[in-house]
């Protein structure tokens, strides 16, 4: 079968092909997605319209499944959980996380097995071919800058997961939902009236989460890496004037390296891979309250 | 018994540091250990001048650093005890 779209499918044939499991390719890695979960159905159409699906044949990085638990827990309080090869690695959530539950999971799918790239904690885009990561403590504004920027000409590589190949030292793109949290989704829904969002999931460990379709040119160009230009630790604060300032680079080493998800695992490369990439890099603290003003200094920073 | 001008401070093999620099800090990866430390200007220059040059005298390093002898010796100590430095 040709490479197609997942938005060229019907509601129907998208709910049989994944009762089936469909081979979803992000960036790199290719999921076999199994699902019988109709919420996860409508959550794939929505989000992963652009994202090419091919041929269920060849190697799959990560087999996975959300689906109902057995016993009483599919009539009583029902509840999905997350199989990995036919593993179960977390707790079962209830139903109407399932679509987040596969999220979580195809993140946590990356972060804990592919250690042949440097993986860190952190948001990265590009405009005009320079790269700008954004780690961030939880809710210092990541996912919403993130989202604001993706929807305004910035290139989304990743919402979470910033992917530096070990080979060449270029950001891996994977082009995948931005993860809106809380007060964010409705901030983002009045920012971009085009802005398209999955279903909320409520009362999550997070709580209320729901997805951003990631840009069809973002997803179009998820197999073309990108160059690191700048790493900026962005901090919302009411009222805050926007303001961009130096950051120290030893100290941007030792957030990502602590916030990176197999930073020791890699040793002396994980050393040598970080290190080049505060080389290359400027790094900044930025503080913010408006999303226009914060584009505007972003555009300024890569122009 | 070697008096403190003849003890020679050295960089252990196993330590097999990676060092750099940005401004006035320095990180340091260790080999064995994989830790990685965020040090100051002057530790740092110690570490990185044992690990360009190898092993050198307490006086010397007094002098490349520009500091005492005394406090030169309490800086190598802290390094020692990360294992970054050894002496003998």
């Amino acid at each position: 079968m040709p490479v197609a779209k997942l938005g060229l499918l019907s509601l129907d044939d998208l709910a049989r092909r994944l009762a089936h499991g469909l081979t979803l390719t992000t960036g790199p890695f290719r999921f076999r997605v199994h699902s019988r979960q109709m919420s996860v159905v409508r959550g794939l159409a929505t989000l992963y319209g652009e994202f090419p699906i091919d041929d269920d044949t060849g190697f799959r990085d990560f087999h996975v499944r959300v689906d109902p638990v057995a016993g009483p827990r599919q009539w009583i309080r029902p509840q999905v959980n997350f199989w990995l090869d036919g593993h179960t690695p977390f707790k079962p959530l209830p139903l109407n996380h399932a679509f987040a539950l596969l999220e979580w999971g195809m993140n946590w799918c990356i972060a804990g097995h592919s250690h042949h790239y440097l993986l860190l904690h952190a948001a990265v885009l590009e405009r005009q071919g320079r790269c700008v990561i954004l780690p961030g403590d939880p809710g210092a504004g990541k996912s919403t800058l993130t989202a604001a920027l993706a929807l305004n000409g910035w290139r989304l590589l990743s919402d979470e997961l910033t992917i530096v190949d070990r080979d060449d030292g270029l950001i891996v793109p994977l082009a995948r939902p931005v993860s809106l949290k809380n007060q964010s989704i409705d901030i983002i829904r009045t920012f971009h009236t085009g802005a398209v969002m999955g279903e909320l999931a409520h009362d999550t460990h997070k709580g209320t989460v729901a997805h951003l379709r990631p840009p069809p040119d973002s997803v179009s160009r998820m197999q073309d890496k990108g160059r690191a230009a700048h790493i900026v630790f962005p901090r919302w604060k009411a009222g805050a004037t926007t303001r961009l300032s130096p950051h120290s680079k030893a100290d941007a080493f030792m957030h990502a390296a602590n916030h990176a998800f197999n930073y020791s695992m890699l040793g002396r490369l994980g050393f040598e891979l970080n290190a080049s990439l505060i080389d290359t890099c400027g790094c900044w603290d930025f503080e913010y309250s408006e999303l226009r003003e914060a584009l505007k200094i972003f555009n300024e920073l890569v122009s | 018994m070697k008096t403190c001008s003849q003890t020679r401070w050295f960089v252990p093999a196993h330590a097999s540091l990676l060092i750099r620099q940005w401004n006035d800090e320095y990180i340091v990866h260790h080999a064995l250990s994989n830790d990685t430390h965020r040090i100051s200007a002057i530790p740092g220059e110690l570490v990185a001048c044992l690990s360009t040059f190898g092993q050198q005298s307490l006086s010397d390093l007094a002098r490349h650093i520009d500091v005492d002898e005394a406090e030169t010796r309490d800086i190598l100590e802290a390094l020692k005890a990360l294992d970054m430095v050894a002496c003998r």
